[in-house]
């Protein structure tokens, strides 16, 4: 079955008692590109991730992947589907060689020699019991297992959480050079936005349960920058006030030597126009990383959280 | 089912290390016998007790574990995930990992009882009655209850959502329809029946949990909390839908009536007035009984609290027949309620009076039923039965024992009881004045060994005493009187004497050529009548069933039981016989109480109304109309 997406979440809602944890979340990951969903703690990534793989279920709205809903048809939709926990639970007593025997017998495409080769080359024991295994170790043992059978889909969570600098690094560019070339869909959750933000070609940002951002990185690193201007004390405050809002000002942080603005829609126009509305000299413009981004985004506490 | 099987293998690795446990544990039941002190024992008895006490303590110890952690400690941990991020379904994740440490908990079971099995083979697994089946099921369903009992505890614990009131209240409730159950079919005494409904409890308790814990782990997957909801909702539905069933297959394997009996069995009838107290099975009922109060000469019934058929407190009748009185239902050894019905009303109803009586009580009603005699610890209590008013409480004196007292009108009791005189058995008569509440010791008959049974007649005026001297085969019969105790006379010491209605003693004794004696004789002994019945094989002289007239019971075909029994009506006076009937099975000889007073080893006298009722070949109560001649089907009968 050919879709577009290869994950859609419409409406998707979760509440736990009167807490709204997912609030009317709608999304579409397109196939073949990496999507990071990133948000702070409790921002509701993971029952988010939970609603996707279809081990938990909606209070409202309803997920799909690869066109199968993952609630009702989650036997299915896992055949194409790796997954990465966030915490890894392969049960701690087995081994890899072991949990490759059970994978074997429920998995449809799965291939040993990939899973093998994988644990080789980074040095996982085969023999040893999972529970024993480094946190790395577990963590290179739990991809080793979602990318065994080449799925279409590889939905991480927090992937690099306990993985030293190179490992980090290894599963960035494995992600970036090989699955996105062989046309795998990467929906990752992540706290790393300085790795995520060398490889991911879509963003979406949850707060508070609701989702701020959902739109190519690039797009996003286009409209967010810093504006950066000498004190002007013949320019009034209110005409730099009014000419920020044709950027879209986030927020500003008045200086001893310069003041500076963040700005969420910035473009030549809008810059244009707040230079005639605010004469002010203006020192630089500087492009924003994903986590300032991030933190200019999320850094208040979301409001009318239910 | 591919998934499910490899789930089950994965599990099944996972805990392997409970089989060396189970084989350690075999080898030291095996070295058991050589132990000091235990040498001394049988070796194959303790490696049968050792291993099968082992066998079920692990099996259990370990379903309890296990069932305490496989799924709770996954969930509580956020394990589970591993397989709900497989293509299996939930459903494989359960049966999975459940078939997996059952198959582990019976392999430790087998393993364990191994010395057992070399030693004394399959025989460990016969129970003292001889059923191979239930140990085994033991074996099988008892660590799996455990097992599923012990899942959803923990997840009830672990989760502590608010469902878990509702697995309290389906506790309780359980619990509540499991005793609701449970004991009718307890009370009634039927075996059978109480097995096959426990059966089904467990089997109820088994599917709900196992529903329940699927459900749970299926629709929750990950969620401990949403495993807990789903769980509770499966569970308690399940429940109520297995509960439903088993109560209304409960209440009809109870609750049938006299028309629904195939085997009717009399238990008692009244002196007359054609009232019987009958119970009977019907098809399909397992081995429970109901007892009915039935009359034989109308279409109606009553119905009576179900008792032990080795119970000897059956429905009392007065002489007659115009009332019957009998406990209600209770647990035994506790008094119960004392029910009594006007049975000369046309539609008589079944009424609760307020006195309670115990098991041990002795219980009598007047002739005409307006008065009831209770006996109990050696006090007779005379109430009025209408006002349920006491009239009198006498006190008997000590000594007495096999009691029994007999109403010869309202106002006084007539009195007959063992005493010992000597060293020898003596019975005393006496008379209780009502009124005055006086105990009037009227005459003894001494010098008594062994008595057998005495028989008093409808007029209460002669006794027959039946006793026999140590080492004698033969017992005596004597002819007393029956208010003062004195010597009448020795009667025929062969035959079985019986009083006719109108006091004259008849005994029949077999004669030449398997020809039945009958001697009519009044109580003087003279005027005897002597007829003999022809040769008939298996010929008896059964009840009185028309006045002077009785009933001679013979088997249709000697050599085949199963073609029943031929009746003739047999006048004593003419000798005149009738045919009157086959196709019966039994006849009133068979009837375990045939009046309204008899006690131990008491009759009171010839009943008409006992003589005309039958159970036929089809086993079902007929009564021989003496008008038309005909036999009268009255209740039950295999169609």
């Amino acid at each position: 079955m050919e879709v577009e997406a290869a994950v859609k979440l419409d409406g998707l809602t979760v509440r736990y008692g009167k807490l709204t944890a997912v609030d009317n979340l709608t999304l579409e990951v397109p196939k073949g590109g990496v999507f990071a969903l990133l948000g702070r703690n409790g921002s509701g990534k993971s029952s988010t991730v939970r609603c996707l793989l279809g081990q938990q279920r909606p209070t409202a709205g309803r997920s799909t992947i690869l066109g199968f809903d993952s609630w009702k048809k989650r036997r299915r939709a896992m055949e194409r589907v790796g997954v990465v926990p966030e915490n890894p639970d392969v049960p701690p007593a087995t081994t890899a060689n072991r949990v490759e025997k059970f994978m074997a017998r429920v998995t449809p495409f799965w291939r040993s020699a990939n899973y093998f080769d994988r644990l080789d080359s980074l040095e996982v024991p085969r023999k040893e019991r999972f529970g024993r295994l480094s946190k790395g170790q577990q963590r290179q043992l739990a991809l080793a297992l979602a990318l065994a059978s080449s799925p279409r889909l590889l939905v991480l969570d927090d992937p690099t959480l306990g993985l030293d600098a190179v490992a980090r690094r290894k599963l960035n560019e494995e992600i970036v050079g090989e699955l996105a070339d062989r046309g795998t869909t990467v929906f990752l959750t992540t706290h790393d936005l300085a790795g995520v933000e060398a490889i991911a070609d879509h963003v979406g940002v949850l707060h508070g349960g609701s989702l701020l951002v959902d739109e190519p990185l690039e797009a996003l690193k286009a409209r967010y920058c810093r504006l950066v201007w000498a004190p002007a004390e013949d320019v009034p405050q209110e005409r730099i006030e009014a000419g920020l809002q044709h950027l879209g000002v986030v927020g500003t942080d008045a200086g001893a030597g310069a003041t500076e603005a963040v700005v969420e829609n910035f473009s030549e126009l809008g810059f244009d126009r707040f230079r005639q509305e605010a004469p002010v000299e203006v020192m630089r413009v500087d492009p924003l990383s994903l986590e300032e981004i991030f933190i200019a985004l999320c850094g208040a506490e979301p409001e009318g959280r239910k | 089912m591919k998934a499910t099987m490899a789930i089950m293998a994965r599990e099944v690795m996972a805990r392997r290390e409970l089989l060396p446990l189970a084989v350690a544990v075999a080898v030291m039941i095996s070295l058991l016998p050589f132990l000091p002190h235990i040498e001394t024992y049988e070796a194959t008895d303790v490696r049968t007790v050792a291993s099968s006490v082992s066998a079920l303590a692990l099996g259990s110890i370990f379903a309890l574990l296990l069932g305490a952690t496989v799924f709770g400690s996954d969930l509580s941990e956020g394990r589970l995930g591993f397989f709900f991020a497989r293509p299996v379904s939930g459903f494989s994740v359960w049966w999975g990992r459940v078939l997996a440490v059952m198959a582990l908990v019976w392999m430790v079971e087998i393993i364990v009882l191994t010395p057992a099995l070399y030693h004394e083979g399959i025989h460990v697994f016969t129970s003292s009655d001889g059923a191979d089946w239930l140990p085994i099921l033991t074996y099988v369903i008892a660590p799996l209850l455990l097992f599923l009992l012990a899942h959803a505890v923990s997840i009830v614990v672990r989760a502590g959502t608010p469902w878990m009131f509702l697995d309290l209240g389906g506790a309780i409730v359980v619990a509540v329809f499991v005793w609701l159950n449970l004991r009718p079919v307890f009370e009634i005494g039927a075996p059978i029946a109480m097995g096959v409904v426990a059966g089904a409890l467990v089997a109820a308790l088994l599917i709900s949990l196992s529903v329940g814990g699927a459900s749970g782990v299926a629709v929750g997957r990950v969620d401990l909390r949403r495993v807990h909801s789903a769980q509770s909702l499966a569970l308690w539905s399940t429940m109520a839908i297995c509960l439903a069933a088993i109560t209304v297959y409960g209440g009809w394997l109870r609750n049938f009536g006299p028309r629904e009996f195939n085997d009717v069995e009399v238990m008692t009838v009244a002196p007359d007035g054609g009232w019987v107290e009958a119970v009977g099975r019907a098809k399909g009922r397992l081995d429970i009984r109901r007892r009915y109060l039935i009359s034989a000469t109308g279409n109606r019934w009553l119905p009576l609290p179900a008792q032990s058929m080795r119970s000897q407190n059956g429905a009392r009748f007065s002489s007659d027949g115009s009332a019957a009185m009998w406990r209600g239902g209770g647990p035994a050894n506790e008094p119960r309620t004392l029910w009594w019905a006007d049975l000369g009303r046309p539609d008589p109803m079944a009424r609760p009076t307020s006195l309670l009586v115990s098991d041990q009580a002795a219980l009598t009603l007047s002739v005409d039923g307006t008065r009831l005699a209770i006996l109990e610890e050696g006090t007779v209590s005379i109430y009025e039965l209408g006002e349920e008013r006491l009239v009198k409480a006498i006190r008997l004196p000590e000594g007495l024992h096999r009691v029994a007292v007999v109403f010869s009108d309202p106002d006084t009791l007539r009195l007959f009881a063992r005493i010992d005189v000597d060293d020898a058995e003596s019975v005393l008569i006496a008379e209780i004045d009502v009124a005055a509440g006086k105990l009037v010791r009227t005459g003894v008959i001494p010098g008594l060994e062994e008595i057998s049974w005495f028989a008093v007649d409808a007029g209460l005026e002669h006794m027959i005493v039946s006793s026999r001297t140590a080492g004698d085969l033969v017992s005596t019969k004597t002819l007393f009187d029956a208010v003062e105790g004195s010597f009448i006379r020795y009667l025929d010491a062969k035959g079985f004497p019986r009083f006719l209605r109108d006091g004259r003693i008849l005994t029949a004794s077999e004669g030449d050529n398997g020809s039945i004696e009958i001697v009519v004789e009044p109580d003087t002994g003279e005027d005897r009548v002597v007829h003999t019945f022809g040769a008939a094989f298996g010929s008896r002289v059964d009840g009185e069933a028309v006045p002077n007239g009785v009933i001679v019971s013979h088997l249709v075909d000697p050599t085949d039981r199963t073609k029943g029994i031929r009746l003739t009506l047999f006048d004593v006076d003419t000798g005149e016989t009738r045919n009157i009937g086959s196709h019966v099975r039994s006849t009133a000889r068979w009837f375990p109480w045939q009046s309204g007073v008899s006690m131990g080893f008491f009759w009171y006298c010839n009943q008409p109304a006992v003589g005309r009722l039958f159970i036929d070949q089809s086993g079902a109560l007929v009564r021989w109309d003496p008008e038309s001649g005909e036999m009268v089907h009255v209740v039950g009968g295999r169609k």
